[in-house]
């Protein structure tokens, strides 16, 4: 290296270390957002690409603007879009619940094992999530399918007649959803929980509370960041989820994630499809800078 | 200050962090060769005085120069300081070797040289054995020397220590003072230490700044500031004390008479200081300069008499009652309550061995305590 | 594992294990069964195996995916610790709030978002500067990294900020200059964090289906991409079969590493403790 690149490296390495992510993430995270704005206010068309462009470089030395906000409308006014959207609001919200009453006690438990057995669980919460998400989808289609492991277990056992269906159902999105965001949940509540002093609950049974009591007056409340943070981890990406909905739900479940990317794929309507992104990070703009402050919080303290 | 000029000198130096004022317009010098301890409770700027001699922090206003250069803007890899963390701050990846070699390494002396001048600081710390460990396979009092080596290698005017025992053991801590005190000796380093730790204080030192809020309270000498506290901060901050509040009521000479409201007593002292009748002083008492004796109410005369009497100027002298008493092996602490309601902490040395258990004084006995007037201290403030 | 007191813990943590295991243990065994049609059993066999290792499209596919995700975890890397370091060391600069929203953003983001708006970010500059003429294994790379170096600033940031500050000061007082104390001190001391993120960076390269599939191209097609499209067709063996090789060859390499981790540190502490019988 020579002298004056290394001199100059020696005064600027902050700005560097700081531009090149940043400039990274100004191009190919920022502006796609800006593009998506400019496409859900186009008018589509039969062409490639299927949309009129925003900017017209007419006669002028101004460009002209053509926005519509049709796009909008036409979502407003298709109840199948805003059923939609609700649903897709409520499969996730129940997702969350129930990734809770699950994960809080297994994180709970991890955290209190003791020694190995707490690195060894703790790996093994890991190990599916290292694991290809679409296989982990793809085995419940054999365990839920009419023929499947539950319907052949339930047959042989006698206790129904015919298969039940499960597969293609609302009920098979929901088990879906539980268990591939289970881990995201258990995470972030066992980084909180192991930060806990135990101590403390000794001294809420010292004072005489029940073992209850002090899980909701003394753990409930300590840990809260974490809960927050678990839930809005499974809350948002579950909201958005496609491949669940499209593989277990078949076509009988509607989850945003399916219609935007069927407007895109299928109709290419790319107008229509980047309204319907736009309406879903408003939806989810609120929970996504509710996490950004936790994690912000998380971090300073 | 002396003849020489200090190696440190101080101006002014202020540090705020938003509207927390960390050091306050501080002024001081440190002369070569010093044993310098800044001494004060926990938040009371005396680790960011520390670190802006380092160069971690920079001041608000104010210069710091060594040797007579300013420091104002030369950073910390360019100092002539060296600074040995509370935490020893050692490399963990780096063997003891590497980590001692590190600042030579940065200097840019040679493999060989370096090796030596590692050798030799090692086998000053006694851990020659220990070159290939890593710090974390090192004992704590091992750790410490090694973080010393580190800073001492490279011979710096002045070593800055943090808390320097703070993470050893008790046992450990006494054993390291003295270790670092014939080291500093040997090598004649000027060294700054920061501590909260008094007993440590006073035995390091050569000078002691006391802080508080930002400020020096005191600057002196461990006896200077032990026997001579200027303020009822430091007489208090430095071991224990009994004080008394009052008016001054006569002056002869440097006697002074003082009346205590609380308990309707007089006491007589011995001041320089400049004082007039009607001032409000307070005395204060070191408790192992009371006397206490056994009181016989059968062979003396009336107590309420002698308590009244301000005939004898010589002494003061009170009777009580052993109201607490704790045995501390080769002290006593007592707490004795005088006729008057007030309690004083006085400390006697158990000279006798009581093979029995049962000690000459004990709770609830009637004694005489007494001080003589030039024990006592007068603080204005 | 606890004491008696806590039935209730290890019954939650059987039923929890349970219910993340099973499947993927039937999924395995499935694998080897003979018949074509999934449910039936048709006997033990390894003929979907051999089937699947004859396949030149799986193969091709496998071979994508991988480089893809090769690249991708290095650069994320190299990218996420310069983002994670700058967040922490580099308090004060214009855009903080926005760069910090950036960094955290990409963990919750729906896939279909970020692979729609990277799709049209792609078609557009495609239109305005001619480049990438065309979409492919150059374009998931890169929309990999920006979602994948989140993760990675995210495990970097969270190192730094826990680690010992005084480490970095006691390097500079001993003459270091900045640049120097980023090579010798932070960057070793960020190593694990660095090695733990390209493994993640990795593995979410190598899991993502929702956006590769936006940004690709024609004749590019990653692994989880080939593997949904043949189970959009219903269920398959040969499927089954490479979904035990990924997740046997997966928990291979995480209990190779958790049995180093536990080898190196159960080292250490013997070192540690025939140190404190010495002195």
């Amino acid at each position: 290296m020579s002298h004056r690149i290394s001199d100059w490296l020696q005064s600027h390495w902050k700005e560097i270390l700081l531009w090149v992510p940043f400039a990274w993430l100004l191009f190919f995270f920022l502006t796609p957002f800006f593009i998506v704005i400019k496409i859900s206010i186009a008018e589509p068309l039969i062409a490639s690409p299927p949309f009129s462009a925003l900017l017209e470089w007419g006669d002028g030395l101004l460009p002209g603007v053509s926005a519509t906000i049709d796009n909008y409308a036409y979502l407003w006014e298709d109840p199948l879009y805003v059923k939609t959207y609700f649903n897709s609001l409520q499969i996730a919200s129940v997702c969350t619940v129930f990734c809770l009453l699950i994960g809080y006690p297994m994180a709970y438990g991890i955290v209190r094992a003791n020694g190995n057995w707490k690195l060894i669980l703790l790996l093994l919460v890991m190990l599916p999530f290292w694991s290809s998400f679409l296989l982990r989808v793809y085995a419940w289609m054999g365990i839920l399918a009419d023929q499947g492991t539950i319907n052949d277990v339930l047959l042989w056992l006698g206790l129904i007649d015919k298969p039940v269906r499960l597969l293609y159902t609302e009920f098979a999105v929901y088990v879906g959803i539980v268990y591939t965001y289970l881990p995201f949940m258990i995470l972030p509540l066992y980084a909180n929980l192991e930060k806990l002093d135990f101590s403390l609950n000794d001294a809420a049974a010292d004072l005489g509370a029940r073992p209850t009591t002090t899980f909701f007056t003394v753990t409930v409340p300590l840990t809260w960041p974490g809960i927050v943070a678990g839930c809005l981890l499974v809350f948002i990406p579950a909201t958005g989820e496609f491949v669940i909905p499209d593989l277990l739900g078949g076509g009988n479940v509607l989850m945003i994630g399916r219609v935007l990317s069927s407007e895109f794929n299928a109709n290419r309507d790319w107008p229509v499809a980047s309204a319907v992104a736009v309406v879903l990070l408003i939806v989810l703009v609120v929970p996504m800078m509710l996490y950004h402050r936790v994690q912000a919080h998380e971090s300073n303290s | 200050m002396s003849e020489t000029s200090p190696l440190i000198s101080i101006r002014g130096i202020t540090k705020s962090f938003g509207n927390f004022i960390a050091v306050d317009n501080i002024d001081l010098d440190i002369n070569e060769g010093e044993l310098f301890v800044l001494l004060g409770g926990s938040g009371c700027g005396k680790t960011t005085l520390l670190r802006m001699l380092a160069g971690f922090e920079k001041p608000t206003s104010g210069t710091i120069s060594i040797e007579g250069s300013d420091m104002t803007g030369v950073e910390p890899y360019a100092r002539p300081v060296n600074m040995m963390f509370q935490s020893y701050a050692l490399f963990p990846h780096m063997s003891v070797e590497r980590n001692v070699g590190y600042g030579l390494k940065r200097e840019g002396v040679a493999r060989a040289e370096r090796k030596k001048r590692v050798d030799e600081m090692l086998e000053m710390v006694e851990l020659e054995q220990f070159s290939k460990r890593k710090p974390h396979q090192l004992s704590g009092g091992q750790r410490q020397r090694v973080a010393l080596a580190r800073c001492l290698i490279k011979r710096p005017k002045v070593l800055l220590l943090d808390e320097p025992l703070g993470a050893l053991d008790k046992r450990l801590r006494e054993q390291t003072q003295f270790e670092l005190m014939k080291l500093q000796d040997r090598l004649g380093t000027t060294f700054v230490v920061v501590t909260h730790d008094q007993e440590e204080a006073m035995t390091l030192a050569t000078r002691i700044a006391v802080m508080d809020q930002g400020k020096f309270v005191q600057v002196g000498t461990p006896a200077e500031i032990y026997e001579m506290p200027q303020s009822r901060f430091v007489a208090d901050f430095i071991g224990s004390i009994n004080m008394i509040d009052g008016v001054v009521k006569s002056i002869s000479g440097n006697t002074l008479t003082i009346h205590a409201e609380s308990d309707d007593a007089n006491y007589t002292v011995e001041s320089n200081d400049q004082i007039e009748i009607g001032d409000q002083v307070s005395l204060a008492i070191r408790p192992e300069k009371i006397h206490v004796d056994a009181y016989d109410a059968d062979n003396n005369s009336n107590p309420s008499e002698q308590k009244s009497d301000n005939t004898d100027k010589t002494d003061n002298r009170f009777i009580g009652t052993i109201s607490e008493m704790a045995y501390l092996g080769g002290t006593s602490t007592l707490r004795v309550t005088t006729r008057g309601g007030r309690v004083f902490q006085v400390t006697s040395t158990n000279r006798k061995r009581h093979l029995t258990g049962k000690h000459d004084l004990d709770w609830d006995d009637q004694v005489e305590i007494s001080f003589s007037p030039s024990n006592a201290i007068v603080l204005k403030s | 594992m606890y004491g008696k007191r806590s039935k209730f813990l290890t019954t939650c943590l059987l039923l929890g294990f349970t219910f993340l295991y099973l499947p993927i243990i039937l999924m395995a065994i499935y694998s080897f069964n003979y018949s074509r049609l999934l449910p039936v059993w048709g006997g033990w066999s390894t003929r979907w195996y051999k089937e699947l290792f004859n396949s030149p499209e799986v193969w091709q596919a496998t071979l994508l995916s991988l480089k893809i995700a090769c690249l991708t975890a290095t650069i994320a890397m190299i990218l996420g610790t310069m983002a994670g370091i700058a967040i922490v060391r580099v308090r004060k600069f214009r855009g903080r709030t926005l760069f910090t929203g950036m960094i955290s953003a990409p963990l919750v983001m729906p896939e279909v978002i970020t692979g729609l708006s990277l799709l049209l970010l792609f078609i557009t500059l495609q239109q305005t500067i001619g480049w990438p003429q065309r979409r492919g294994m150059t374009t998931i790379t890169i929309a990999h990294i920006t979602f994948a170096m989140a993760f990675v600033a995210i495990i970097i940031q969270s190192r730094l900020t826990s680690s010992d500050r005084s480490l970095e000061e006691a390097a500079s007082d001993l003459g270091a200059k900045p640049f120097r104390v980023l090579f010798d001190i932070t960057l070793p001391m960020l190593a694990p964090g660095m090695i733990a993120g390209w493994l993640l960076a990795f593995t979410l390269s190598l899991d993502d289906l929702i956006i590769a599939s936006f940004v690709t191209g024609p004749g590019s097609t990653t692994l989880p991409m080939l593997i949904y499209s043949r189970i959009r067709l219903g269920l398959k063996p040969d499927i089954n079969a490479l979904a035990t090789v990924m997740i046997g060859v997966v928990a291979i390499v995480v209990l190779i590493a958790g049995l180093l981790m536990y080898l190196q540190a159960r080292r250490s502490r013997a070192a540690a403790k025939a140190e404190a019988m010495d002195s």
